[in-house]
């Protein structure tokens, strides 16, 4: 474990010689790890937007009138409670009365205190629901909404649920060989980048193997420097990323666009830094080889 | 030490070697000669498995090369010191790294590695260089720098492949001594080079003499023992 550890160290230590040729290696890593994280974070902010947009669903339930005003509102409290609940807005037959009137005109001779009001209690309800089943879940809801004591009728706009699962079907087909096409460039790009630099370390590399040392001694301190040139590369890029993000958030946050640049979030930053450790040893790896 | 039993080789339909058969005891010092493209180097390359055997047998120590796996080649090395013509030392790095590589392969501590190198480095007047990459130093320096490295883990058989290639005669004639004061310690020695002048400085040892790849003659320079072998 020691002479792991040791030998982790000194590949480590090891980057101080060949300086330019590591200098060199980190700058194309930067560059080419920036390139493609601008391209992610550009693919992961398309996603949250059209995510944001079509993940909501709209329900307007009736209730039958008549029925006690705090029966409905004890249903509406539960209402509130529920997960994934965005808006609940609530009108009484009464309430419901006044906007109408208010909308129809002061010409017109409304009774709204009285039994000839026929307006139902109403409320509108927004869910979010998650992407991956939006139409399965805005059915089974209208079916737990409709089941309710009560309630009389519920409305929403089959059409536009529709709509919005096959946005965002697509986005998911689109997304995905995007992302692997971009890894894939990240990869040749990288990749050949470190193999170019291992070659430089082939006369180190005959020597060990002359005087005895064996396949893990040779190998381990060339993974061990390349694995940190990736994560000091991939590192700064990301912080070059957190800036451009910064920038682009106070030029696009603003009226009229409001378009929200958000970061990326934990998982694709440790999958972006664990990529770019997975090609830097391949390939080493390969570079060793030949 | 070694034993090497009908040895043959070829770079493609060219033979560098054939039928070589010969043996060296321990603690003997033994030149190998011949023109150019006589099968020196290919020879030196062979018993430091640098190259495949494919025909023949050669015994190191009780390391069988035709059998040996390619996993135990690393420890077959490490009881073996060999200097190339090209030196071969990373011009980067100190004399002091350099000369360090094959001691920190053994996995030696670092005080020992400390003190076997000063007391090499000394010996081989490179004690005043040794913070200097070895790409600042002179051919004769990067020569020796060699040789510490290869004797620095006391080997128990010193290849060496024209060391003194390079050198004028004064350096070959200091670096032949430092080879015979450890051939004096008991480190058998098997020294290619096509040079007379060192073969004739050395009247008591074993000449190996190879012509086109064949052993024409292998005889000891010594008047008392001069029997042919071949």
């Amino acid at each position: 474990m020691i002479t792991v550890l040791k030998l982790i160290l000194k590949g480590i230590y090891d980057l101080r010689l060949n300086k330019w040729e590591h200098l060199l290696t980190l700058c194309a890593i930067i560059l080419v790890s920036f390139l493609g994280l601008l391209f992610l974070l550009f693919l992961h902010n398309i996603q949250n937007q059209i995510v944001e947009n079509n993940n909501q669903v709209k329900f307007t339930v009736y209730w039958e009138k008549g029925v006690n005003k705090d029966l409905i509102e004890k249903q509406w409290e539960e209402l509130r409670k529920k997960p994934g609940t965005i808006s609940v807005e609530t009108y009484t037959s009464n309430q419901a009365a006044t906007i109408l009137a208010e909308s129809l005109g002061k010409d017109v001779d409304f009774e709204i205190e009285t039994s000839k009001n026929k307006l139902p209690p109403t409320a509108v309800l927004t869910y979010e629901f998650s992407p991956d089943n939006l139409k399965k879940r805005a059915n089974q809801e209208h079916q737990i909404l409709r089941d309710l004591k009560y309630v009389e009728e519920v409305n929403y706009d089959e059409k536009a649920i529709n709509k919005s699962s096959a946005w965002l079907n697509d986005l998911k087909k689109i997304i995905w060989p995007l992302i692997t096409l971009l890894i894939l460039l990240i990869g040749i790009i990288v990749g050949n980048t470190f193999k170019i630099s291992q070659i430089s370390k082939k006369e180190e590399i005959e020597v060990l193997k002359l005087i005895g040392a064996g396949n893990w001694y040779i190998r381990l301190p060339l993974f061990a420097g390349a694995a940190m040139q990736s994560i000091v590369g991939g590192t700064i890029a990301l912080g070059f990323l957190k800036t451009t993000q910064a920038i682009l958030n106070n030029i696009l946050n603003t009226p009229p666009l409001w378009l929200k640049m958000e970061f990326l979030n934990q998982t694709e930053i440790i999958s972006v830094l664990a990529c770019l450790i997975g090609i830097s040893l391949i390939s080493s790896w390969v570079a060793i080889r030949y | 030490m070694l034993e090497a039993k009908h040895v043959s080789y070829t770079f493609g339909k060219e033979w560098a070697l054939q039928n070589l058969s010969f043996s060296v005891k321990k603690g003997e010092f033994v030149f190998v000669t011949g023109n150019s493209g006589a099968g020196k180097t290919t020879l030196i390359r062979l018993l430091h498995g640098a190259i495949p055997l494919n025909m023949g047998s050669i015994n190191i120590a009780g390391f069988d090369l035709k059998n040996l796996k390619k996993r135990y080649l690393p420890k077959l090395r490490r009881n073996i010191g060999v200097v190339f013509q090209d030196f071969k030392v990373l011009e980067n790095r100190t004399v002091y790294e350099n000369v360090a590589l094959p001691l920190q392969v053994v996995g030696c501590a670092q005080k020992e590695i400390k003190k076997r190198i000063y007391a090499v480095l000394r010996g081989l007047d490179l004690y005043s260089v040794a913070k200097e990459k070895c790409g600042e130093l002179s051919g004769g320096e990067q020569q020796r720098v060699a040789i510490a490295r290869a004797v620095i883990i006391k080997p128990r058989l010193l290849l060496a492949d024209e060391p003194t290639g390079n050198l004028d005669d004064a350096l070959s004639n200091r670096l032949l001594d430092v080879f015979k004061q450890f051939n004096k310690h008991g480190t058998t020695i098997i020294l290619a080079t096509h040079d007379n002048k060192v073969l004739e400085s050395n009247p008591n040892s074993k000449i190996l003499y190879l012509q086109d790849g064949k052993l024409i003659d292998a005889y000891s320079t010594d008047a008392e023992s001069n029997k042919k072998q071949n």
